[in-house]
């Protein structure tokens, strides 16, 4: 069984869903998890996290000095001891995985964890639920999302609640990923959590050395399905949500695949096509336009 | 030699320690000595350790890169090993917070991360994570007319079961964002350090070296969907759960959790503890902070 594992993706790829069917089985229990206590909720941008370690407040620091420091702050992570070690330690990561200019991997390559489940999304999805969750037009998300330099948390004229995360492009993105070979990777789509929750998700808890029963595995699947957990959002509200979302439908809004074909002008899609062609065809989303 | 008092702790520095107030009236003995020296890269006798520290028995190693190493003993002394010709810019603002935090630590106090104002000769207290709005409030207090006396760290003890605050005594730090939001330009404030739009605002009241009595203790959280009210009471049970969560390092430093757990719990149990939804945007700070003043006076009025 691996022991520290990445839930590695470009922004609204699934990643929370995948941690809530996580919370759910290992839960254990026949009653949806609390989406606000998410066991897997650490982000490898988190501030708290970069503090305690070090003992220094990430807002003294520039971005830069920060990035330094990281692949130290993921070893000493890996080395705490688990508070349950028959199961591993999951942390979600939004960056790209990048490497500092000496060459070092910014997550500290298999010093910082042993594998990564990598959750793709068709670009053209993403796009969509993207613009909500900045709350831009689908243009400027498009414009983002095919932006080498794009990054988050990156302001210098206030403190972001997270550590600065460069995602690049989506597909130099999802690339970094695949491309680099410090950790195992497991890589997970979005549309086939999506056709078979239960098949997909097996086969990424192999790949981290977890079998559950199927029995486990069909109530994870249950408790997490999307009607009940944008119920949940609805009574309780969702921690990790922007603010704009919560008078805007929320934080889970249509988790549908394929619903750019409805909300996407001819121009968006070419725009993302030309863009990640490449991409896009080794992960099987194909091209509408030629 | 410059002199400060921050957290209860008369402070003599060899260099100047801009963020916090400096104290006219001076203890002829300080309790804490702040020097230029040489630090061994190493403490030989290390016993933990992190990615920028070493701790050994009373001593703890802090490594700022590029900027110092800081060897901080026996709860008093603090030696600094400067590691760039420009460092001394760069380096007050990192033992206001980690080397304070480290001393207050050594010597067995309890620390909160906390911004204060004072409020009818009590101590009101804003916990919360970094960057949820602690420093912003105590400015906009502080425009209000309150007197400003913590920003990062308040040292607490219990004095026959009540609560007692040593605040840092510090200037507010206010990131660009803030001081144009709030109109603050013309203080001309001074950077935390050079590479950082970030200042020091000198709202701060002159320095005290007695504690305060602790008003009230506002967690500040992000609003919740379907939540109206700003402020709701803590139970006994979250306020010790919020006020852990605030403390400085309590998770690194676990050799004094008990005491740590017994001065907190002086807290929640006198119901002390509000959490409070503080607004992620300036446009809505107006009507959270008529409810929160509201709220304070009148919970320190019946405290009282």
């Amino acid at each position: 069984m691996m022991r520290r594992i990445w839930i590695a993706s470009y922004m609204k790829s699934g990643s929370t869903w995948f941690r809530i069917l996580l919370a759910n089985l290992l839960s254990g229990k026949n009653v949806p998890v609390n989406i606000n206590q998410l066991p897997a909720g650490h982000i490898a941008s988190s501030r708290a996290d970069f503090s305690r370690e070090t003992l220094i407040d990430s807002g003294l620091l520039t971005h830069d000095e920060v990035d330094r420091l990281r692949p130290l702050v993921y070893e000493a992570l890996a080395r705490t001891p688990p508070r349950d070690d028959t199961v591993p330690t999951f942390a979600k990561v939004h960056d790209a995985y990048d490497r500092l200019p000496g060459g070092e991997p910014l997550l500290a390559g298999a010093r910082g964890a042993d594998g990564a489940v990598v959750i793709v999304r068709d670009p053209r999805d993403v796009v969509i639920s993207l613009a909500r969750h900045l709350d831009i037009t689908v243009d400027e998300a498009v414009t983002l999302m095919n932006d080498d330099d794009m990054a988050l948390a990156a302001k210098t004229d206030r403190q972001p609640p997270q550590l600065r995360q460069k995602f690049h492009s989506w597909s130099s993105h999802v690339e970094s990923w695949l491309g680099q070979r410090d950790i195992a990777v497991h890589v997970l789509r979005y549309e086939d959590l999506h056709r078979d929750t239960a098949a997909t998700f097996r086969s990424a808890l192999a790949f981290c050395g977890m079998t559950p029963s199927e029995a486990g595995l069909a109530r994870a699947v249950s408790l997490s399905a999307f009607d009940r957990v944008k119920a949940q959002e609805a009574a309780t509200g969702f921690a990790e949500s922007p603010g704009h979302l919560t008078a805007h439908g929320g934080f889970f809004h249509r988790g549908e695949a394929g619903g750019w074909r409805r909300h996407l002008s001819p121009g968006q899609v070419a725009r993302l096509e030309r863009a990640h062609a490449a991409t896009m065809h080794k992960l099987g989303y194909g091209l509408s336009q030629t | 030699m410059y002199t400060y008092n921050s957290c209860g702790l008369a402070i003599a520095s060899a260099f100047a320690l801009p963020g916090l107030v400096a104290c006219e009236n001076a203890s002829a003995v300080p309790d804490v000595r702040i020097a230029l020296g040489h630090v061994d890269a190493q403490l030989p006798d290390a016993q933990a350790q992190g990615p920028t520290w070493q701790s050994a028995p009373g001593r703890m190693l802090l490594s700022i890169p590029a900027i110092a190493r800081i060897l901080i003993a026996g709860g008093q002394n603090v030696t600094c090993d400067l590691q760039h010709p420009d460092a001394l810019l760069h380096l007050p603002v990192f033992l206001r917070s980690s080397g304070l935090g480290i001393l207050l630590r050594q010597r067995k106090s309890a620390v909160l991360r906390a911004s204060a104002v004072e409020l009818d000769g009590k101590a009101i207290l804003f916990c919360g994570a970094s960057g949820t709005g602690k420093s912003t409030l105590a400015a906009v207090l502080a425009q209000r007319g309150m007197h400003v006396i913590a920003d990062d760290l308040c040292a607490v003890e219990a004095r026959a079961g009540n609560p007692v605050i040593h605040p840092d005594n510090g200037r507010v730090q206010l990131w660009q964002q803030a001081v144009t939001a709030l109109d603050l330009q013309a203080m001309q404030a001074m950077p935390v350090r050079p590479c950082l739009e970030k200042f020091h605002m000198d709202f701060a009241a002159a320095p005290r070296d007695t504690p305060w009595p602790l008003g009230a203790v506002y967690v500040l959280r992000k609003p919740l969907a379907g939540q109206t009210e700003v402020i709701v009471s803590a139970s006994s049970i979250d306020a010790m759960r919020l006020l852990w969560a605030s403390s400085w390092f309590a998770d690194a430093d676990s050799s004094d959790e008990a005491r740590d757990f017994q001065v907190l719990t002086a807290i929640a149990r006198k119901g002390l503890v509000f959490q409070l939804s503080w607004p992620d945007s300036f446009d809505h700070l107006a009507g959270a902070i008529a409810t929160l003043v509201a709220h304070a006076r009148e919970h320190v009025s019946v405290a009282s």
